[in-house]
């Protein structure tokens, strides 16, 4: 089954050209990555498929609904969840403020303002940190966590949406690299488990060959290479454009 | 650290001593005076000075009912809100007998009402708004200093007998400004209807535009000026008129012009010729402006303002409102306020039954340069009880008590 | 056409006169990121001081060239030091504090310096010379127009170049411009940050000193001065963008201008409305920067950038109410209550006021706090609530009962529309908007006198004879404000409250998760909107009378000393900030004569001891000790 769909969006900053004609799709349980040289149209691609702009052409179908014209928070009810390259938790809430945050939001709730929020939906965060190994930091406040941690509640948080597909923009960026194959290991195990489909970006290429289902190489905007990992290591456009000298 | 804990510690120790300062001096008649003194200290330093001195002649004469007579000031902070809790502090902490005093006319309505409420005497000694005895007045307040209409109308006779067609206005943008203006327009229009008043420049309070407003002025092309302006918008209206040629072969009237507390502050620069209201403390000769102009020199080495005279006549009309009434009681207080009669530095004056006002007036006359200072070169005395409306129109727009 | 042109130049004169001040606000902002209050009193400085200065130098009497350019100049390195020396003395010990603390300790010196002044230089206006050689006029157009004013013209832009030359083709420009931009990443190569904003502060005061000398031919030297120059500075610089000079002269060119054309043209009458424009001049400021605001949300030339001092500045958690907190609310409810048997009537005239400021500060730091949207126009809702039910009671003839109500309903609408623009704003812009829309509530107020009473206000806004006793009336405020409190703490710890605050947080992230952020915040405004509103109608039945003081700019800095003064971070912050404010001031001002000046020191005292606000201080020393 075809979680998403992307077709032939395009989207232009003044001028420079930042996403051109991309398409391609993601199967019910498939972890694909994103990669490509810094520049090449990742971060607008996520923006684009969570709401947060509007592709200046193309459409995008999440199952069977065209998301091209909805705004975030009717994406998130479609089933897609999003983390961001430096994590952003709510600094001055505890860990499992952050992720009752997310459930609360999830549910509808945030419009009542009678109820006390530190008692709502607190069963199923700690479930959640538990399954995340956090359970432990519960009480803490988050801006007393490691940044490994704080990625970790970030998924967490994106999790509690219960989503069908999750868009991860650099999970591992500036973590150790012990953390990162652990945190990555992670995402996998969870995403198998609960059946979710996964779409990251990532610089690592360890990471990207290790977990990856399928890759999706862009350049300037522009896809031009896709494939299982072994089809795109092979692939001489990959190598040259990204592979060859990739420094990062 | 160690700095810092001596600095608060001196400062709690400094706050005790006043606070202990304060609780001294009892068995005196207290009356509570209330003022914007840190908001207009230019008007109201004098008029303290004038307090005071009347306070200390009064006690030197054995004080009211052979008691010391005392004042408790308080600053008001220029604020109704603030005023009101001062009022109220005056009268529940200080047990005053009545209240004197205020500024601005925002806040002396404000203090009336309070009067009305509480049932307490409250003299205002400066506010200058019509309503405070018309629209607003009540049975428990009495209002000292000539009103705007009052003066506006004393500037009206020698406006009219030029016989200029086209008028300018211009005025600060608030309530006595407007006021003012309404008056003119509507006193000018009866006695010379064919007038016509070719622009109306409103500048915001403290903050005018001087040269564009000058300009705007100069384009209309008028025969004569009025204007309210007073304080720092008068000096920089003037100084600009001055350069820019505007007052040339043009006749200006000016509310509160001639006050020392404003004419002064413009040095040799001060306009000639303009038609003013205010006080010509150096030329007035009656006997007993003289007197109580060499008792202030006397005791202040420094000579009064307007402000001197109000602050002065205010301690009298309290207590000769006292003394005539024989008693501290509100309501016989009051009764005594009506119609009484006193000796002011500008001669005798009285509280008028019909809305609460006194007439004490003003000095209406004409700007000059004397000795690099301006002054009124030629004046008369505008007796405050002949720049009245008709007793009727006044009933019609005082509500009654 | 000849008038036009003249009015243009007088526009081009003031437009230079306001860029001299914001020029030097502009510079500190976009480098120390400190709101500073305190430039319209070097401002103030400045031009009494070179009224000394000049009349020192002119030996017996004679004004010469020399004497009053130089008195210029002595005045304007003179108020250059005192900058320095505000900095060195204070806002060092402050830079780590909670965003806009800073604006608490300027707060402290501009009333400190307002009683210097007054002390030193005595009450009345000082009009200064007319300078030597320009003293005259010049034909233009077959107008006479001042020498001066033209000599002004020029000298605005004049500095402007100075000082791009001094940013661009120094090497202490360079630092000032890579702090501009990012000051972390300036102090990690190794700037001296401590000399880099000392010089700046002395810089921004010089300039503010210099343009406050150089209109000494102008106008008289006067207490007013800081006042009306700091809001004019301010509104400036962000019309301008925040740190951009070059925005500031423009904005100051749009302001002078518009400004000019207002007074130039006079009444115009269309369908058959005449509206006189030089009234208008009253708010102009004001109307131009929300009409900037709304359509360029960072000025005419500022960028998008996270303008908030510390924006992402860790936050403390928020303690939910332990038995111990509980217990101690209980406690100071259950004194107050009992207070009318043993307290004079006047601690309870006292005590009205302080729960009325009480709940006036929670409801702005609502805002400020939980929100994260600081207000610097919260009075708007104070004083319309205030309105609203005064003219309910007065014009409509309500019951006083009703009219209470009627207050916040008004006060809601406003906080409605007002903040549907807002929150499209962000940091110091959003602050200035909602500022921008107080005053033009403030001036049709003002203005409009046969409904509102204009300056004068409404009188006789009494309380319904069964509340009208001193302790009846007490009773009812202390059960509305101890109530709203209640609730406004219900809601910062409901999924409401967690929404706004995780907005504030992370605006990203919660938008991620599902939050219309925007929505939240306008909502923020309603809550905050309509408690003020209820603590104004509550004001003005306790004063019995009401005017535009309870919505100028005056009242919403009050509000902000109480909240910032008291601890942003902290919900009973503003609680005890309002108590001790109110207290504080009544008791200094009825006890000596300089009052400010020893208010201003205390503040400057408690901001040096407190540097994250009185409770917020005892909370983190709690913190500390755990």
């Amino acid at each position: 089954m075809t979680i998403l769909r992307v077709e032939g969006i395009s989207k232009s900053y003044s001028g420079a050209l930042a996403l051109d004609n991309l398409s391609f799709e993601l199967q019910a349980g498939e972890i694909i990555a994103m990669i490509g040289p810094n520049g090449a149209g990742k971060t607008t691609c996520f923006n684009i498929l969570h709401g947060q702009l509007r592709a200046d052409s193309g459409q995008v179908f999440v199952g069977d609904a065209c998301t091209s014209r909805m705004d975030t928070p009717a994406i998130l009810r479609l089933g897609v969840g999003r983390t961001f390259q430096i994590a952003a938790t709510f600094h001055s809430f505890t860990v499992a403020e952050n992720v009752q945050m997310a459930l609360l939001a999830r549910r509808g709730l945030l419009w009542n303002l009678h109820s006390q929020a530190g008692d709502l939906c607190r069963k199923e965060a700690d479930q959640l940190l538990e399954q995340l190994g956090m359970l432990a930091h519960a009480a803490r406040a988050c801006s007393v966590l490691s940044y490994g941690d704080l990625k970790r509640v970030e998924l967490a948080m994106a999790l509690a949406g219960d989503p069908i597909l999750l868009l991860m923009d650099e999970p591992t960026a500036g973590m150790a690299p012990r953390e990162r194959l652990q945190l990555m290991a992670l995402v996998v195990r969870l995403a198998r488990e609960r059946k979710l489909s996964v779409l990251f970006t990532e610089h690592d290429m360890d990471i990207v060959f290790a977990h990856a289902d399928r890759i999706l190489l862009l350049e300037q905007g522009r896809l031009i290479c896709q494939g299982t990992p072994a089809m795109v290591r092979a692939d001489p456009r990959a190598q040259r454009a990204y592979l060859g000298d990739n420094r990062d | 650290m160690k700095g810092l804990n001596a600095v608060v510690r001196w400062m709690i120790a400094f706050l005790l001593l006043v606070i202990g300062g304060a609780a001294l001096a009892q068995g005196s008649i207290k009356l509570g005076e209330l003022n914007s003194y840190k908001i207009f200290p230019a008007f109201l330093d004098p008029y303290k000075k004038g307090m005071e001195l009347a306070l200390e002649q009064t006690n030197a004469a054995g004080g009211v009912f052979g008691r010391n007579l005392e004042i408790v000031y308080r600053d008001d902070n220029g604020n109704p809100g603030d005023a009101v809790r001062a009022a109220e502090e005056l009268l529940t902490r200080e047990q005053v007998h009545f209240l004197l005093g205020t500024f601005a006319s925002n806040v002396g309505l404000a203090i009336a009402d309070l009067a009305r409420q509480r049932k307490v005497l409250f003299i205002a000694a400066e506010p200058l708004t019509d309503k405070i005895t018309w629209q607003n007045g009540n049975r428990y307040t009495f209002r000292l200093r000539p009103s705007t209409w009052m003066q506006t109308s004393m500037l009206v006779p020698d406006a009219a007998k030029l016989k200029k067609k086209r008028w300018a206005i211009v005025y600060p943008n608030y309530e006595y400004g407007q006021s003012a203006t309404a008056a003119f327009k509507d006193l000018l229009k009866k006695s010379q209807p064919d007038v016509e008043f070719v622009t109306e420049q409103a500048t915001p309070l403290g903050k005018i535009d001087s040269g564009a407003v000058v300009q705007a002025l100069i384009d209309a092309k008028p025969d004569a000026i009025f204007s309210s302006l007073f304080g720092p918008d008068l000096s920089r209206f003037v100084r600009d008129g001055n350069t820019r040629g505007l007052f040339k072969n043009i006749a200006v009237f000016n509310l509160l012009g001639g006050e020392p507390e404003y004419l002064d502050a413009l040095k040799d620069e001060a306009p000639t010729g303009w038609y003013v209201t205010g006080y010509p403390w150096y030329a007035i000769n009656t006997p007993e402006h003289k007197k109580f102009l060499a008792a202030y020199q006397k005791r202040w080495k420094d000579y009064p303002r307007a402000g001197s005279v109000v602050g002065y006549a205010t301690v009298l009309s309290a207590v000769a409102a006292m003394k005539k009434a024989g008693s501290l009681d509100s309501e016989k207080l009051v009764a005594a306020m009506e119609g009484l009669q006193l000796e002011s530095p500008f001669g005798r004056i009285t509280y008028r039954t019909l809305d609460h006002q006194a007439t004490m007036g003003a000095y209406v006359g004409r700007t000059g340069v004397r000795e690099g200072k301006g002054v009124m070169t030629t004046f008369s005395y505008g007796d405050g009880a002949k720049f009245q409306p008709s007793d009727a129109e006044v009933r019609k727009l005082r509500p009654a008590d | 056409m000849s008038s036009f042109v003249l009015q243009f130049l007088n526009g081009l004169t003031s437009a230079s006169t306001l860029f001299m001040v914001a020029a030097g606000l502009s510079l500190i902002f976009g480098i120390t990121r400190v709101l500073n209050f305190a430039h319209g009193s070097m401002y103030m400085l400045g031009i009494y001081l070179a009224y000394s200065a000049i009349g020192a130098f002119s030996v017996g009497g004679v004004l010469t060239p020399v004497a009053f350019w130089g008195g210029i100049l002595c005045a304007a390195v003179l108020v250059g030091m005192v900058g320095a020396l505000v900095e060195l003395t204070v806002l060092r010990r402050v830079y780590r504090s909670p965003e806009l603390f800073q604006l608490l300790a300027t707060f402290g010196v501009v009333l400190l310096t307002k009683d210097l002044v007054l002390w030193f230089w005595g009450p009345e206006d000082l009009l200064g010379p007319r300078a030597p050689g320009l003293g005259g006029a010049v034909e233009i157009l077959g107008s006479p127009f001042p020498e001066y004013d033209l000599f002004l013209i020029v000298v605005g832009p004049l500095i402007l170049g100075l000082l791009w030359l001094l940013l661009h083709s120094t090497r202490w420009g360079l630092l000032i411009r890579a702090a501009t931009q990012d000051r972390e990443m300036a102090a990690a190569l190794g700037i001296n940050q401590k000399l880099l904003f000392t010089s700046t502060f002395a810089l921004g005061a010089f300039l503010a000193g210099l343009g406050g000398a150089l209109q000494i031919p102008r106008e008289p030297a006067q207490h007013f001065l800081d006042f009306t120059v700091i809001v004019d500075a301010f509104v400036v610089v962000v019309v301008g963008g925040m740190g951009s000079i070059p925005g500031a002269f423009l904005a100051a060119l749009l302001i002078g201008e518009v400004k000019a054309l207002c007074i130039g043209i006079g009444e115009i009458g269309a369908f058959g409305f005449g509206i006189s424009l030089p009234k208008l001049t009253l708010v102009v400021e004001s109307l131009v920067m929300a009409a900037v605001l709304i359509f360029r949300p960072w000025g005419l030339m500022g960028r998008a950038l996270a303008v908030l001092p510390d924006a992402g500045e860790a936050r403390p958690l928020l303690a939910r109410n332990t038995a111990a907190t509980r217990m101690a609310g209980v406690a100071i409810v259950a004194a107050l209550a009992i207070t009318p048997a043993f307290a004079n009537q006047y601690s309870l005239v006292l005590l009205v006021d302080i729960l009325i400021f009480a709940l006036f500060a929670a409801s702005l730091h609502f805002l400020m706090g939980p929100s994260g949207m600081a207000s610097f126009g919260h009075a708007a809702y104070f004083g319309l609530g205030a309105y609203a039910a005064a003219l309910a009671f007065k014009q409509a003839g309500l019951p006083m009962e009703i009219s209470i109500l009627v207050g916040p309903l008004v006060a809601v609408l406003a906080a409605l529309s007002f903040g549907w623009f807002c929150v499209r704003l962000s940091g110091v812009y959003l602050a200035m908007l909602t500022l921008a829309f107080a005053q033009i509530t403030w001036s049709v107020i003002y203005q409009w006198d046969g409904f509102t009473g204009g300056s004068n206000g409404l009188v006789g806004v009494w309380p319904a004879p069964w509340l009208s006793g001193r302790i009846s009336y007490f009773y009812l405020v202390l059960l509305l404000c101890g109530g709203a409190v209640l609730i406004l703490r219900r809601i910062i710890f409901s999924p409401f409250g967690y929404a706004l605050r995780a907005c504030r947080d992370s605006p990203m992230r919660a938008a991620a998760i599902g939050i219309n952020v925007s929505r939240f915040q306008w909502m923020a405004f309603l809550v905050a909107g309509g408690f003020a509103g209820l603590a104004g109608a509550l004001f003005a039945f306790s004063k019995g009378s009401i005017s535009p003081e309870v919505l100028a700019i005056g009242q919403s800095v009050d509000g902000l000393v109480m909240v910032l003064l008291g601890g942003v971070q902290t919900i009973s912050g503003p609680l005890v900030g309002a108590a001790v404010f109110t207290w504080l001031q009544e008791l200094v001002a009825r006890h000596i004569d300089y009052w400010r000046a020893l208010l201003g020191m205390i503040i400057i005292v408690i901001v040096v001891a407190f540097p994250h606000g009185i409770v917020g201080q005892l909370f983190s020393r709690n913190r500390a000790k755990e």
